[in-house]
């Protein structure tokens, strides 16, 4: 190594700082197993952002440079955060990085803040490590997850940088990313709308709406990661739209059956503007779910008025914004409706 | 009320009229007139806009129709509110969709009301506080926003600490909608609070028919346009001059100061002040608070996939939304007008003659153009497109580019036969005189200037350059002044 090349390598070690042991960058110690256990145990399923990040924050502050409590607080925002908490994450750990200039550490960190969301950047950075130092593992491992990922599914790169984890970290294991969704609501699919105590009656706006907020998380989830596939993103949010329109639906039976017509007649109101506009929509997908759940509502009620009023304004719309599938499932839906309302009046 | 018999500009002419101010500010007289002349409402029949301009191809048309699609879609937090497919509301906002503003008389309008005009239907805005909320997370609509009031933004004119401001404060945040992060709890700001402050200042949209053509329009023509009523304007107090870019130093033309230099910029800035949406013409969430935002941005972007999954797809497929609003607007007709009838040529006439037109310019012609038949187009938009100072009257205390705190666009007037509110912030509509009450907001006279001070301190001018030409129309005959009207609703 020529002089000025030692020079700069001592430099590098010292904005080092202590350099870790092949076995920290592994699996943590027990202490700061221990330590994570017991601030993680601390937190509920429910508990609000803030409060589940401030036990992390104190435990990154107890173990500065240990990589598993920054793994732990990473992990913490990309399972609970949003956008914005993710972006101050990304740019907490690019000044780190900066700070820190040349420890390997920190630059995995920085790189392992694009994971899942940039990750083209993030495979960059782990390869800027590995370049920096070739045994520091945890990058083998990060490049492993990426490869093993939907979006960048790579299986002879994914099985090469298994291997070089696996060499050096043998007892350790290579998580599957991304992380699973949070559970989609299954309330609409196990209400049971016929036979309802009236506590369970009673009951339904406030579980109608834990239900949506519970799938709109999983919505806002998937739309922030990149190694979701465009497709699963648009399966998610078709989902919800298509959840929206049972949420509605059950919502308007239930102000029907606890006599609160006029509520119902006003949800429904709405739910036929709503669907008008779907019509002028380039990406509404839910368009027959959603016609089909307002003229059944009407039909319900024999409101055939109402539902004629609905099919002419769908009519209209339609001849301002031609659309031959949706014209088809529109005569469908009127001739079974016609045939719906001959048959009541017999 | 106020009465006044002759009033002409502070350099000129010395005020020859008594005021008796009931409402005006103290250091701010207007202009009255006690006449019978009335606005006679926003003119009935179909509407005079809202259609593609004419001579563009079939091909044009349709591409012209596709954007239109994109101007009316509204737009939710996730985009899985039904009927709100688009995405990326928030965190603040003052409205869910373009067209539910730009609405009066047509897509691509003003403020629409609900008794009045071709549209009749309440201000948007009413509904915003308890739209898609969680039941109980319902928000607070500002005192200044009515059902039957202008659609309006709200602008402080100083920060807390008294350095200037001038930027827009949504009126309502995502929290506590279904659809936002739960970690939101962005609060609204505290409006009466500001306003008890005088802090407030508001907008109204402008309309955005016809805005292909003054885009299209080169800098030398409205230059030339400008320079030729320089003799008139001077001998009526009148300046004006241009908004210019500080990148390359030509003209900006739209918005209520001409502070945005294209239709691409205009939409940009729009779907990020108005409704949140971050986009690649404004990259930025607006307002910082971690816990709010919820999607990656730029939230309104081009497309590499047409939503069949495809590499391939028409122009308003790929694009983002941004840049079919503003193909929108660049292909969207200016209003007709329907001047004939004796009075309103006798109108027109006598909005010469007091000098109106020589900023509220009649005529201008567009450059060659991209588009079929768009070229060496002569329209009538009644503008000069310059900024004119206006005085304390009208000041709202922004600073735009090269605008200062009094000064406007020229407001186009094309399409004004239709409108319902007027002003910069909307404050003459049908409660108060429409039109004649916006005729005599153009007077403001700071009698607190000295002799021979044209401004003071803080950048306003001491008379508006409108002074002699509103007294002019108020010393005008009744019959007179109701044929100006009956032109303007002509229009």
């Amino acid at each position: 190594m020529s002089t000025s090349g030692s020079r700069l390598a001592c430099l590098v070690l010292l904005a080092a700082g202590p350099s870790l042991s092949a076995q920290d960058l592994c699996e943590p110690t027990a202490e700061v197993e221990r330590a994570i256990g017991e601030a993680l145990a601390a937190v509920r399923e429910d508990t609000p952002y803030e409060e589940r990040m401030a036990p992390l924050h104190a435990l990154r502050d107890r173990f500065e440079r240990d990589l598993f409590v920054h793994l732990r607080y990473q992990d913490a925002i990309f399972d609970h955060g949003i956008e914005g908490h993710l972006k101050e994450m990304l740019e907490e750990y690019l000044q780190l990085e900066a700070k820190h200039a040349g420890d390997p550490l920190y630059l995995y960190l920085s790189g392992r803040a694009f994971e899942g969301r940039g990750t083209r950047r993030a495979i960059a950075i782990m390869e800027q490590v590995l370049a920096l130092d070739p045994d520091f593992a945890p990058a083998y491992r990060t490049l492993a997850e990426i490869y093993g990922s939907n979006a960048f599914r790579d299986r002879r790169k994914e099985a090469v940088e298994r291997r070089k984890f696996a060499a050096a970290c043998p007892k350790s294991a290579v998580a599957r990313r991304p992380t699973p969704l949070p559970p989609h609501s299954t309330f609409f699919a196990r209400l049971q709308e016929t036979t309802l105590s009236a506590q369970q009656e009673e009951a339904i706006p406030a579980q109608v709406h834990q239900a949506l907020l519970q799938d709109e998380w999983r919505a806002l989830r998937i739309r922030l990661f990149d190694w979701y596939t465009a497709d699963e993103q648009q399966r998610i949010l078709q989902d919800l739209q298509t959840e929206y329109w049972h949420a509605w639906r059950v919502l308007v039976r239930h102000y029907r059956r606890t006599g609160r017509e006029a509520q119902a007649d006003e949800l429904l109101a709405e739910m036929e503007e709503r669907l008008v506009r779907l019509q002028t929509s380039r990406r509404a997908t839910t368009f027959p779910l959603a016609a089909r759940t307002v003229l059944g509502l009407r039909a319900e009620a024999k409101q055939w008025q109402n539902l004629r009023t609905v099919l002419a304004r769908l009519k209209q719309s339609l001849d301002g914004h031609p659309d031959a599938k949706r014209a088809a499932e529109l005569a469908r839906l009127r001739a079974a409706f016609a045939s719906r309302e001959a048959n009541s009046r017999r | 009320m106020r009465t006044c018999s002759a009033i002409g500009t502070r350099s000129y002419l010395f005020a020859l009229c008594m005021f008796v101010a009931t409402r005006a500010p103290a250091q701010n007289v207007s202009s009255f007139s006690t006449d019978q002349a009335r606005d006679p409402g926003p003119r009935g029949g179909a509407a005079g806009a809202g259609g593609p301009l004419k001579g563009l191809s079939a091909d044009e048309i349709n591409f012209f129709q596709e954007a239109r699609v994109v101007f009316q879609e509204v737009v939710s937090v996730s985009g899985a509110v039904a009927g709100e497919e688009s995405s990326g509301l928030g965190p603040t906002f003052n409205a869910n969709g373009c067209a539910s503003c730009h609405a009066q008389p047509a897509v691509g309008g003003s403020s629409p009301h609900p008794r009045l005009g071709q549209v009749q239907t309440v201000n948007p805005q009413i509904t915003f506080a308890a739209l898609d909320r969680i039941p109980g997370r319902e928000q607070v609509t500002p005192s200044f926003i009515r059902a039957d009031g202008p659609v309006r933004e709200a602008r402080f004119i100083r920060n807390p600490d008294g350095t200037l401001d001038g930027g827009v404060h949504g009126l309502f945040t995502i929290a506590g909608r279904i659809d936002a992060p739960l970690t939101c709890n962005r609060a609204q700001p505290d409006f009466a609070g500001q306003l008890d402050q005088n802090n407030v200042i508001f907008r109204i949209p402008t309309p955005t028919f016809g805005l292909g053509l003054v885009e299209n329009t080169t800098d030398h023509t409205l230059r030339v346009n400008l320079a030729s009523t320089a003799q008139d304007r001077r001998s009526l107090g009148i300046g004006g001059e241009f908004n210019t870019n500080g990148n390359d130093g030509t003209i900006t033309r739209f918005g209520w100061k001409a502070q945005n230099k294209s239709l691409l910029i205009f939409a940009g800035e729009a779907y990020n002040v108005e409704q949140g949406v971050s986009n690649e013409a404004f990259t930025q969430e607006r307002s910082a608070s971690a816990g709010c935002f919820a999607n990656p941005t730029p939230e309104d972007h081009s497309h590499l996939y047409s939503e069949a999954g495809s590499l391939t797809g028409s122009v308003t497929e790929m694009s983002s939304d941004t840049v079919s609003f503003a193909n929108f607007m660049r292909l969207l007709a200016p209003p007709e007008s329907t001047t004939d009838s004796g009075s309103e040529l006798n109108g027109k006439r006598l909005f010469s003659a007091i000098g109106c037109a020589l900023c509220h310019s009649p005529t201008l012609v567009t450059n060659p153009s991209i588009f079929t038949g768009q070229s060496g187009v002569t329209y009538h938009p009644f503008s000069d497109f310059a900024l004119h100072h206006m005085g304390r009257g009208l000041a709202d205390f922004i600073n735009q580019g090269g605008a200062g705190p009094d000064q406007f666009r020229t407001a186009p007037l094309w399409g004004v036969g239709q409108r319902v509110f007027f002003l910069h912030d909307g404050r003459a509509g049908p409660d108060n005189g429409g039109l004649l009450k916006a005729i005599n907001e153009h007077f403001s006279r700071n009698r607190n200037c000295g002799w021979n001070q044209d401004f003071t301190s803080d950048g306003v001018a001491c008379d508006s350059e409108a002074n002699t030409t509103v007294s002019k129309f108020n010393n005008l005959g009744e019959g007179d002044q109701q044929d100006i009207l009956n032109f303007l609703r002509s229009l």
